[in-house]
């Protein structure tokens, strides 16, 4: 698997600790334990401090709200998750039933993970449908040959995904996204601040991410405007910590946006804006995932 | 060390114990850093605390992390 596949198990491995939990959980991921191997607990280890465990528990409390939110209240029939990895929300969520979700990701993830779900006898809640694709490459092609309707509403989930990306890819992502969204399509998305990537704390940390080949490229002390600039409207943002944002579990003071230089992560909901870019006029895609 | 600087680096010290029940002491020549006693996240209040406790400012976008490993880094750095 690629190196970034791999990070995917880091994730599991986390969501398996909270699973695990004696009280207090976020959410129960059943499958993550056997999904987290066999890379997820040694990277979990290496890379422990920071809040990063509570940071992913929280995060995929905060998606799985989001998700449950736009489906039982908005008119979303198809759900996009971009870079799904170890997810295992088509399993472990409840979906409304005219729901397709298409879980976007490498090929071989995309089938290493389908095979342990399969000899867990885990069944899908929902319609899911697999497309391998290299986020490097026209991706959005290959979603709508897999049935992906760009004239119907979507909810776009892009959960730690664009630290991995430069920001000229991680806008363009968002800006393919857009411009594939029909009017009432949403999105949940996480991202990372720049004051963390520049904070003299994080460098250890930023350096062993590097040297595993999965380094950590992007981050905006700015995501409204960062997302603005990409047709995404805000309509929700939040820091770890905050009400509706695992309150009471992470370890740490949540700092106001207003003071500067905090490294700190971003969670956040957005709606298409307005303006519709035309598909394929002007999109590049990237040079790396 | 007069009384108002032991004291003043006892609030450091405190702050530190409170973020970890599971401690009893911080010994002065501890890398708070180094055992993530102090990491990336709580850096900004360790700061905050120590500025109170030390009544100066510290500009965080010059800061060497070294003048802040140790107690007594922090007590040379900005007790004295």
């Amino acid at each position: 698997m690629e190196p970034v596949s791999y990070t995917a198990q880091w994730t599991a491995a986390a969501r398996c600790l909270e699973t695990e939990r004696d009280s207090g959980g976020l959410f129960k991921d059943p499958y993550a334990r056997d999904l987290a191997g066999p890379r997820g607990f040694e990277l979990l280890k290496k890379y422990q401090g920071g809040g990063v465990s509570e940071y992913i528990a929280i995060r995929t409390r905060y998606i799985d709200d989001a998700v449950s939110a736009v489906l039982f209240s908005d008119r979303v029939d198809q759900v996009v998750l971009v870079a799904s990895g170890m997810d295992a929300r088509c399993y472990r969520l409840p979906w409304p039933e005219h729901i397709t979700v298409y879980e976007l990701d490498h090929s071989a993830l995309l089938a290493e993970k389908h095979a342990r779900l399969s000899r867990l006898r885990a069944n899908p809640a929902v319609n899911v449908i697999e497309v391998g694709v290299d986020l490097a490459q026209d991706w959005l092609t290959t979603l709508c040959d897999h049935g992906f309707d760009t004239d119907t509403s979507t909810l776009w989930v892009v959960e730690g995904l664009l630290f991995f990306l430069t920001e000229d890819q991680a806008g363009i992502l968002l800006d393919t996204m857009a411009a594939a969204s029909a009017a009432g399509s949403k999105l949940a998305v996480d991202l990372t601040s720049a004051s963390l990537l520049r904070h003299p704390m994080t460098q250890d940390f930023l350096d062993a991410l590097r040297a595993d080949g999965t380094p950590w490229c992007f981050g905006t002390d700015d995501p409204a405007a960062f997302l603005h600039d990409h047709g995404w409207s805000i309509t929700d943002l939040k820091q770890p910590g905050e009400p509706g944002a695992g309150q009471g579990r992470w370890p740490y003071r949540v700092h106001p946006t207003e003071i500067a230089g905090v490294p700190r992560n971003w969670l956040a909901r957005a709606t298409r804006s307005h303006r519709r870019r035309t598909p394929g006029l002007d999109y590049v895609p990237p040079d790396h995932p | 060390m007069p009384q108002s600087v032991t004291t003043a680096l006892g609030d450091v010290k405190n702050w530190i114990l409170s973020k970890h029940p599971e401690r009893t002491d911080i010994p002065d020549d501890l890398d708070v850093i180094e055992t993530r006693l102090v990491d990336s996240l709580s850096f900004v209040e360790f700061v905050f605390v120590i500025e109170q406790a030390s009544g100066r400012e510290i500009d965080t976008e010059s800061l060497n992390l070294d003048q802040l490993r140790t107690l007594r880094a922090i007590e040379r750095s900005f007790f004295r």
